[in-house]
């Protein structure tokens, strides 16, 4: 009668350990892209201009921040305004997306994680999926405005998927643990958009950092948001790049997602009980 | 010995009430300057619950709303874990805790059947395999390429239905979902489940519907404010439905049944007074009334205006269905004056099965059809079946046990 004896799996009480959680989520991996295509989907089904929709917000961005700062306020820059203010507004709203997305995608997504098992890390993750394809709508907007502009694509292109990168490990590490807290602090859902749109007031994504008086440039060194820009800039439009302070920046970005991580894991004990 | 499919050892889980929880800000930060902490209020969901699920069995869990089943099953399926204990696998488990639930409505029939799927963690390959075998199941056509949120709820679970079936795995763990949907679409469940014990295949069941329960299962768990009553065959059944009880509710000693104070409740209502009621003239056995013998409830009322007054009464079975009413309205054209009266009704032998039945009292108007007076529950009837001489005792499924005669003669014999 010893047919199939083999320990398929245990549940225990205790804490979850990370590295089994990873491991279910690679195993998972695939459901990344199924949610984004989910995402992608539900969010333009059913609209006119579908996929388009997510060009309107980073270009009404772009034109309003080129009338403003052209127009009615003009900044002195040695470069095209638009061309600046486009390469801040990419990498802003990729990071808003991913604070703002993955920040809520637990509480909206209750009803999945209540009934069917599965790492519900795959979420946030899946969010960073659909701003990726959002951001990569945005590339094509930015190359319109380079060329308007008499930009060349210089080599350093070839660094951009290393800035893209940080961008969303930055965006994730904040998503992350706010994700996580929101399942607990409720309040967290109305703070997010507040954040957001302070943020941008903290960040130089329409001006440039040169304004800020030196006494507080030292707080770039703790901005990761700043310096991806930045890296942005360096890349499509040759200004000047700061190294020492995009790796101290990083490095607080990578310390927020390594402490992120095991505490949304940790917390994942709780989300059935707590949504 | 049979081989042990999932074995749950000494599982505990306990959760923070929602008032004495810190879910916000404002009470994590007041929290930090409190002297004396607030008493944090711990509900117990499931409490040292042990027990084996072998291969190739369908075992049921019954209880009353709030027992655990529900929670078991959540850490079961690794949606919510244990505080204490340990559950072991020998097997592919998948849990059906509700259908449709990776369903978005936005997305068409054939997007969701592929959303669904992806969530159950099924390869595309597999699902491309039983796509018309799905739609097939589902029977909705055409609407296969509609937005979900367009489909009657008849279609969206049949299409959540159909998904599910083409599950694979060796242990299904099912929550209530036959309970959902049309009789047609029970039916349907209930056969699929059929076919996968058939198929030897694993499961364990959570319901309140018994009678499937029999039908199906083996062998009962029968679960109370979150421990283990009772394992065993469907005799477990029997004695849960002879004591599953409302709460707040006791028997009087040796009464085996239980009656709201109806004089107190039914005073003066249009010129009607209660003065005693009750149950006469029935069969008590050593736990409970005799199901072989007729039972008597009778009403005495004062009546000090000559309306014509009815009262009615519903029996529901433990499971909330209604067996049968009876009502006085034949007997209203005796009522012509006021007086003293006396109404019984008489339920006569073999009619109830051996389980608890719950009578609703009701007092109308026959003039304009009024509810006048509605007490729930005003009685609680605990019904036994006495136990013969050599005669195993056993969970008969079924709300009613009508005495039916069965012979079977010899006409003639073989050519």
């Amino acid at each position: 009668m010893e047919r199939n004896k083999t320990l398929y799996k245990t549940i225990r009480g205790g804490n979850i350990k990370v590295n089994e959680y990873l491991i279910r989520v690679w195993q998972a991996r695939n459901l990344i892209v199924v949610f984004a295509m989910r995402d992608l989907k539900v969010q333009y089904a059913q609209t006119y201009f579908g996929l388009l929709w997510s060009m309107i917000q980073p270009l009404t961005g772009l034109i309003i921040f080129t009338f403003f700062f052209q127009r009615v306020i003009p900044l002195k820059l040695n470069v095209p305004y638009s061309a600046f203010a486009f390469t801040g507004i990419m990498g802003w709203f990729y990071f808003t997306a991913l604070v703002g997305q993955a920040g809520t995608v637990l509480m909206n997504n209750q009803q999945l994680l209540k009934k069917i098992r599965f790492p519900s890390l795959i979420l946030p993750l899946s969010k960073a999926l659909v701003g990726l394809v959002e951001f990569s709508i945005s590339l094509v907007i930015l190359n319109v405005v380079l060329l308007a502009n008499h930009f060349s694509l210089s080599p350093k292109i070839i660094f951009l998927p290393v800035a893209v990168l940080a961008n969303i490990i930055v965006g994730l590490s904040v998503g992350i643990w706010l994700s996580a807290l929101t399942i607990r602090f409720r309040d967290l859902h109305h703070i997010i958009p507040y954040l957001i749109g302070f943020g941008i007031w903290l960040t130089p994504v329409f001006y440039p950092s040169g304004m800020v008086p030196e006494n507080y440039k030292w707080l770039y060194y703790f901005h990761p948001v700043a310096n991806i820009i930045a890296f942005y800039r360096w890349i499509f439009i040759g200004l000047p790049m700061n190294w020492p302070q995009f790796v101290c920046s990083f490095a607080v970005a990578l310390v927020l997602f390594m402490t992120g991580l095991p505490f949304f894991i940790r917390n994942e004990k709780f989300i059935a009980d707590y949504l | 010995m049979q081989d042990i499919a999932i074995e749950v050892k000494n599982i505990s889980k306990q959760f923070v009430l929602r008032e004495s929880r810190t879910d916000s800000l404002k009470e994590s930060m007041l929290n930090l300057f409190r002297l004396k902490k607030r008493e944090v209020k711990i509900f117990t969901a499931l409490e040292d619950v042990s027990f084996n699920l072998y291969k190739g069995e369908a075992l049921g869990i019954i209880g009353e709303n709030g027992a655990g089943k529900s929670t078991l099953l959540r850490i079961l399926s690794g949606i919510s874990y244990p505080d204490k204990g340990e559950v072991n696998f020998y097997g592919l488990a998948v849990s059906i805790l509700d259908i449709g639930a990776g369903f978005h409505p936005e997305l068409t029939g054939r997007e969701n059947v592929y959303l669904s799927a992806a969530i159950y963690n099924f390869s595309r390959q597999k699902i491309n395999e039983r796509y018309n075998e799905i739609i097939e199941f589902s029977g909705i056509g055409d609407f296969i390429n509609e937005p979900v949120k367009n489909y009657s709820s008849g279609m969206f679970l049949r299409l959540a239905f159909a998904i599910i079936t083409c599950l694979d795995a060796d242990i299904f763990l099912i929550d209530e979902v036959i309970n959902v949907g049309d009789a047609n679409f029970q039916a349907k469940c209930k056969s699929k489940m059929q076919d996968l014990i058939a198929a030897g295949k694993t499961l364990l069941i959570a319901s309140h519907n018994l009678n499937e329960m029999v039908s199906l299962c083996t062998r009962i768990i029968s679960m109370k404010t979150g421990r283990i009553v009772e394992i065993g065959g469907t005799d477990v059944i029997l004695k849960y439905v002879t004591r599953a009880l409302p709460q707040h509710f006791s028997f009087k000693q040796n009464e085996f049944y239980h009656q709201k104070d109806l004089p107190v409740l039914c005073q003066a209502v249009n010129g009607l007074t209660m003065v005693n009621c009750g149950l006469s003239n029935y069969s008590k056995t050593l736990d409970g009334i005799d199901i072989a013998k007729p039972i008597t409830i009778f009403f005495e009322y004062k009546l000090q205006v000559p309306d014509e007054l009815a009262i009615r009464l519903k029996i529901f079975d433990i499971t909330g269905v209604l067996v049968f009413i009876c009502s006085s309205i034949s007997c209203l054209e005796n009522v012509t004056t006021t007086g003293n009266y006396r109404l019984e009704f008489e339920i006569p032998a073999d009619i109830f099965n051996a389980r608890m039945y719950s009578v609703d009292f009701s007092l109308i108007d026959n003039d304009n059809e009024r509810l006048l007076l509605k007490v729930d529950k005003f009685l609680i009837l605990k019904m036994v079946e006495e136990e013969k001489p050599g005669e195993r005792k056993d969970y008969l499924p079924g709300i009613i046990k009508p005495g039916i005669k069965a012979t079977l003669v010899k006409v003639s014999e073989l050519q």
